[in-house]
Parts: C-alpha cells; sequence; structure tokens
C-alpha cells in the first residue's frame, strides 16, 4: 500500500526572507555567546590558546612529538603546527555540538510559529564562523612573528569555509535526530573524541608511516588519511604551515565533502524537521 | 474565491508518555505496535472563503487548536491536503512567537522574516507596531524581561501590522484589559474591511455568532456542520445542553422544588426557592406598598427542600421602565446567612429610609451558594413595588438622596 505523502503548500514558505531568519539567529548567537561572562569574548582566544599550551606540554615536551619539518625552521615549533590544525578541528567540532543546541534553542518557537528551522542552525554556523576568525587572526600574528608566511594563507579562508559546510551538513542530520533521540548528543561526544584523534592534530600524519609502527590489524593509516576531517586539517597544515597549496586530489576531496555533506544534510533535515513541532 | 481549502485532513499525534525517547527503548519496542496513538482529525474537509470571518467552534479536545496549527503550518497534517492561498499571521498563543535573547525590536523583525516580509517592510511598520503595543522604551530590551502583558500586546501588534492576508486567531482576545481588547477587535474589523480572512477559533458560541460569517463545528477531530453561524451554533449549543443534561442525569440530584409555572421569570436549580415577597413597616406590620421616605421592610418567604450551607440572598429593584437602581445582598451588607435546613423561613431586607421616590418599581430576588457562583434561585421581576408619596419632600428623578444644603457667602 502506498501512502500519498502530505501536501501542504503554505505560501508563507515560499516567500520567507530566509536570509532574514538567518541573520536574527545569528545575532541572537552572537550575543548569547559568553553573556555574563567578565572576559567575554576574550574566552574565543583563550580557550584555543588554553588548548594549545596543555596539547603543546602533553605531546610536545611529555611525549616529544617532533612537528614535521618545514622550509623555515624558525616555524618548526610544535605548537604552531599543533595551531594551525586546531583552528580547523575547533571550526568542525563547534559546528556539529553547536547544532543540536541551535535547533533545540527554536524549538520553543518553532512550536508556536512556521519557518525553517534550518536558518537557526545556519545562523549559528555562520557565528561560529566568525568567532573562528578570532583564532585566525591570533595564528596570522604568530605567523608573521616568525616570518613563516606565503601567499597561501589566503587559502586558509576557503579551507575554513569548507570544514564549517562540512560540519554544519552533520550538524544538521545530527540535531534533528537529537531531538527525537537524546542518545545521540552523547553518541557525538563519544564520536568526537574519537574523530579527534584520527586527524593529524596532535601528531604529524608522517607518525604513522614507518615500517616499525605496529598497528595491530587497525588501518589505522588509512582511516586517518581518508577521513574528510583529516583533509581539511591537512589543508590547513598545508597553506598555514608548510605554505603549500594543497594537492588537487586533496582540493578536489575538500570541494566535494563541503558541498555534498549540507546537500544530503540539508535534504534530510528538511524531510524530517517538519515532524519535530511535534516532540514535546 | 478560497483562502484555505481543507480537503479530508486528519492529524495523528503520538502521546509522548507511551513514546520511545531513547534508542535503546526504541530497539526493546521494536515491533509492538504503538498503541498510544490518538486522531485530534479525522477526515475534515470544509473550504474557507477569501475575506470571510470565519469560526471554528468546538469544545475542548475538539480538534479546532490543532486545525488551526495546521493551517498555520506547525504541524503537517497525517493526511489529506490543506492549501492556503495568502500570508498568513497567527495569533495562536499571545506573545510567544518570541525569542527571548532577543529585543523587541529584533522580535519584530523575526517575526516579520517568519511571516515572509523583508526588513525594509518591518522598518515601515515599526512605529506603528511601537506605539499600537504601547511597550515603549521596552523594544529595546530583550524580551525575556517583558511582564506577560507586554509579550501579549506586543505580539498582536505585530500581527496585525504585517498585513496579513489570512489572520488566524485562537481565542486569545479573552487576555488583556479592556482598552486593550477593545483596540484589539476594532484592529480586527479594520482588517476585515480591508478583506483580511479571518479565522477564529472559539468555544464561546456568543462571539462566534456575533463576528462570523461562517462557522464550523468540530466535536472529536470530525466536522459535524458548516455554515450559517446561527444555525450551527444552534446545534452547538443543543448538543453542548444535551451532554450536560446527560451528565446531571447521571450525578446524584439534590432535592430541588419544580416550579409549576414557567413564564421565563425564573431559573436556578432550585434547591431553595423565594415563594413570596411581603412588605412591612418596621414593626412588623404588612402592607401593600412602599411609602417614599419611610421605613420598609422587604421579606423574602423561602422554602428549602436541601440542607444549603449559608447561602446568599439579594434583591434588585429596577424601576418600571427597566432601570436598574439597586441590588443590595447579605454578603455586601455584611451579614453571613446561617445554614438553611429543609423547610420554609423568612429573610428581610430592612430599610429604615426608602429612598425610592413616588412610582412603580419592582422587586427581583436571588439565592446563591455560599461562593455566589452557583444559582439556587433567581426570580426576575418577583413582585412590583408601588411608592407613594411619604415624609420624603423630594419631587424629581427616582430616588431621594437625602441631601442636605448649605451655603456660605464669599466676600
Amino acid at each position: 500500500m502506498t501512502t500519498v505523502p502530505p501536501m501542504i503548500r503554505p505560501v508563507v514558505q515560499q516567500r520567507s526572507p530566509f536570509w532574514l531568519l538567518v541573520t536574527s539567529f545569528f545575532q541572537r548567537e552572537v550575543r548569547a555567546r559568553y553573556k555574563r561572562s567578565l572576559l567575554g569574548w576574550m574566552w574565543s582566544l583563550i580557550n584555543p590558546l588554553s588548548t594549545v599550551l596543555i596539547y603543546s606540554i602533553v605531546f610536545g615536551v611529555f611525549l616529544r612529538t617532533a612537528p614535521p619539518t618545514t622550509k623555515n625552521a624558525s616555524a618548526e615549533l610544535f605548537a604552531v603546527y599543533l595551531f594551525a590544525g586546531l583552528v580547523g578541528w575547533n571550526l568542525f567540532a563547534n559546528v556539529v555540538n553547536g547544532s543540536m543546541d541551535w535547533l533545540a534553542g527554536v524549538m520553543d518557537l518553532r512550536k508556536k510559529v512556521f519557518f525553517p528551522t534550518e536558518t537557526a542552525i545556519l545562523g549559528g554556523t555562520l557565528a561560529t564562523l566568525v568567532q573562528t576568525l578570532f583564532e585566525v587572526a591570533v595564528l596570522l600574528a604568530i605567523m608573521l612573528a616568525l616570518g613563516n608566511i606565503s601567499f597561501t594563507f589566503l587559502l586558509f579562508f576557503p579551507i575554513l569555509l569548507g570544514v564549517a559546510s562540512f560540519g554544519l551538513g552533520i550538524g544538521l542530520v545530527i540535531s534533528v535526530l537529537n531531538a527525537r533521540f537524546r542518545d545521540v548528543r552523547y553518541l557525538t561526544g563519544i564520536a568526537l573524541s574519537l574523530q579527534f584523534f584520527l586527524v593529524p592534530i596532535v601528531y604529524p600524519i608522517g607518525l604513522l608511516d614507518g615500517p616499525d609502527i605496529d598497528t595491530y590489524g587497525l588501518p589505522a593509516r588509512e582511516l586517518v588519511a581518508w577521513n574528510p576531517v583529516s583533509q581539511f586539517v591537512q589543508g590547513a597544515h598545508d597553506v598555514v604551515y608548510f605554505l603549500e597549496v594543497p594537492s588537487l586530489g586533496r582540493c578536489l576531496a575538500m570541494i566535494g565533502y563541503a558541498v555534498v555533506s549540507p546537500t544530503i544534510g540539508l535534504w534530510y533535515f528538511r524531510k524530517r524537521s517538519m515532524a519535530i513541532s511535534e516532540e514535546l | 474565491m478560497t483562502a484555505i481549502s481543507i480537503a479530508g485532513v486528519s492529524k495523528r499525534f503520538n502521546l509522548h508518555a507511551d513514546r520511545a525517547d531513547s534508542l535503546k527503548e526504541l530497539f526493546l519496542r521494536r515491533g509492538q505496535g504503538n498503541a498510544s496513538e490518538f486522531w485530534a482529525l479525522r477526515d475534515v474537509t470544509f473550504d474557507i472563503p477569501t475575506g470571510s470571518f470565519f469560526g471554528i467552534i468546538g469544545h475542548n479536545g475538539s480538534g479546532k487548536s490543532t486545525l488551526l496549527r495546521l493551517i498555520a503550518g506547525i504541524h503537517r497534517p497525517t493526511s489529506g491536503s490543506i492549501e492556503v492561498s495568502g500570508r498568513i499571521s497567527a495569533l495562536l498563543e499571545l506573545g510567544s512567537g518570541f525569542h527571548p535573547d532577543l529585543t523587541g525590536r529584533e522580535n519584530i523583525y523575526l517575526n516579520g522574516a517568519m511571516l515572509g516580509l523583508t526588513r525594509t517592510e518591518m522598518t515601515q511598520a515599526m512605529d506603528d507596531i511601537i506605539e499600537f503595543s504601547g511597550i515603549g522604551q521596552f523594544v529595546d530590551a530583550p524580551v525575556k524581561v517583558y511582564s506577560s502583558g507586554m509579550s501579549v500586546r506586543l505580539g498582536f501588534a505585530i500581527a496585525v501590522h504585517v498585513q496579513p492576508e489570512i489572520l488566524l486567531v485562537d481565542e486569545v482576545l479573552a487576555v488583556g484589559d479592556e482598552e486593550f481588547q477593545r483596540k484589539c477587535f476594532d484592529h480586527i474589523y479594520a482588517l476585515r474591511r480591508k478583506g483580511t480572512t479571518i479565522v477564529l477559533v472559539s468555544h464561546d458560541a456568543g462571539t462566534m455568532e456575533t463576528l462570523c460569517d461562517e462557522v464550523a463545528w468540530l466535536d472529536h477531530g470530525q466536522l459535524q456542520m458548516a455554515g450559517n453561524p446561527s444555525e450551527v451554533i444552534e446545534r452547538y449549543l443543543n448538543r453542548v445542553n444535551q451532554q450536560e443534561n446527560d451528565r446531571l442525569l447521571a450525578e446524584p440530584t439534590p432535592e430541588v422544588i419544580e416550579l409549576d409555572t414557567d413564564d421565563g421569570s425564573r431559573r436556578g436549580s432550585g434547591e431553595v426557592r423565594i415563594i413570596d415577597v411581603t412588605y412591612h413597616d418596621l414593626d412588623g406590620t404588612e402592607r401593600p406598598s412602599g411609602s417614599s421616605g419611610d421605613g420598609l421592610v422587604i421579606r423574602l418567604h423561602y422554602r428549602a427542600a436541601s440542607a444549603i450551607e449559608s447561602p446568599v440572598f439579594g434583591i434588585a429593584i429596577h424601576h418600571e421602565n427597566g432601570t436598574h437602581i439597586a441590588g443590595p445582598n447579605n454578603r455586601l451588607g455584611g451579614v453571613e446567612q446561617p445554614d438553611l435546613g429543609v423547610g420554609t423561613g423568612s429573610v428581610d431586607v430592612n430599610l429604615t429610609r426608602l429612598a425610592l421616590l413616588p412610582g412603580k418599581y419592582f422587586v427581583t430576588t436571588g439565592v446563591y451558594s455560599n461562593d455566589v457562583l452557583h444559582c439556587f434561585d433567581s426570580w426576575d421581576r418577583a413582585k412590583r413595588l408601588i411608592v407613594q408619596p411619604g415624609s420624603s419632600e423630594e419631587r424629581h428623578g427616582l430616588i431621594d438622596l437625602g441631601a442636605r444644603w448649605s451655603s456660605a457667602l464669599s466676600n
């Protein structure tokens, strides 16, 4: 038996100034972030910098992870390598995690007025991108100070846009699942911790290359190499740390992930989000 | 022209108490049918003409609010279709469509965007909205600091100032002070004159009959009737009365005094009834009429068929031309009645100086429960009261105010 999908055509939907909604939620997110905290937006810097400090001590000092060699020896600092990768990773993780809150934050509203809820997630993603720009500014200052800078740094921006877009696609799916099953938030937390170590952030990708590396039969190298987030993070390393244009394969992979993920995410979100107003 | 076309719409809700909220439950419950579904609407079909004032009536739980939410696009119908032509503005729960963290002004833009209006269009309406809502400088404070009255007013102001082609209203006009209510209705009438289709959901038959051009009646999610308001409402009220009677019959009924004649002047449940009203001098001698400016006792004779806890007796005095002159009761007079047992008795209204000027008046009697919510007996114009000239020297108007005059010469 086939059921005819219910058709509803509110003209509201067609004429809705989508971007005005996105702007409103962007504003809301920017304002709500770090509200009632003394240091306010400073936290956007303190957070990643403290992470850099901690990981530098743990991995760079205790575990003696050596940064990969680059053309400019003065920049061969583990903390710099780490920071270059962490900016992209944080953006990805914040968008994925945030999407659940952004959707939950407009649920009350959505139960009373119809509007496309993906605008809230889009607004939140944009706010996260703006926050990331602070980190980029600090990274840029460091690189200028170290003299490790090239025009390739400009490519950092499209790469960050790409990682945000990739995260957005995943966030769209996860947020709508989370509205239905509260487990999703916890599962996401676990998946992100695992994923963090599957991306060469606290170690150089070459670490997995040596012949004496025993991965106990796990395809560790493949998991890291083919990981979508890895591509973006390695892309970031390329343009910020090694000062190289990423390989054609990597560029295509990044473009592909940045386009396919939100396309699928949006399709799934729109298919499922009509029913979430009925979740109590 | 049809503004909203509702065709075969059904809506099923899954009741949450029994739903799988976590993955674990989902797996554990696989294969078990979900027995807790609830059909809020079943196969409802009707059209709402463009420019009409359309009412949807029904008791609580009839599905009328669900239908409004479907029209507003908040929920999707489980089956069937709803076609809407025109921009919808909805007042479902007043003051609810706000994001608490954003300011009033930002929420005005946000609401406008949800209704499909651009920033420019909202900027044009901004001053009117702020003025109409009367929230003043609060417009730049976050909505979460608003009083409920303020968000209600802002919500209404936005909903009616966005030039909606269709306005959905869900029993919200019952809130707000009277002045604001009047303002709301004035505005709704103005929208109606401009050709806005208005859909009002309510269980108040009186409002519906006066306001609506057409009414649809829902009962348990099913359309009972749609069309001419007076016909639909008559049938609706009949059903409501029928159900209330059935319910009353099912309850053990207290002993009541049935009336042998019913000329429409009496109502009340009849556990106690006034059986006569007599007039007396202050010394107790019965007299047929009052005399202006002299003492008068109005004695209410009652018979109680059931024991009643401290009821409230009251009278109303009307002039024969219908003017309501006074309405004292013992509660307002600062005296509580004792509990009544089964039997007869009387209650006196003592007037040491009858203020009524000569003329013809009527006395209406009432007996109410202690909380004054339930009427045991009300007898409209129970007895005529003729007032003859007496010691009062007053000649004009209806009552002697007992005025004392004095004067002082300046200079």
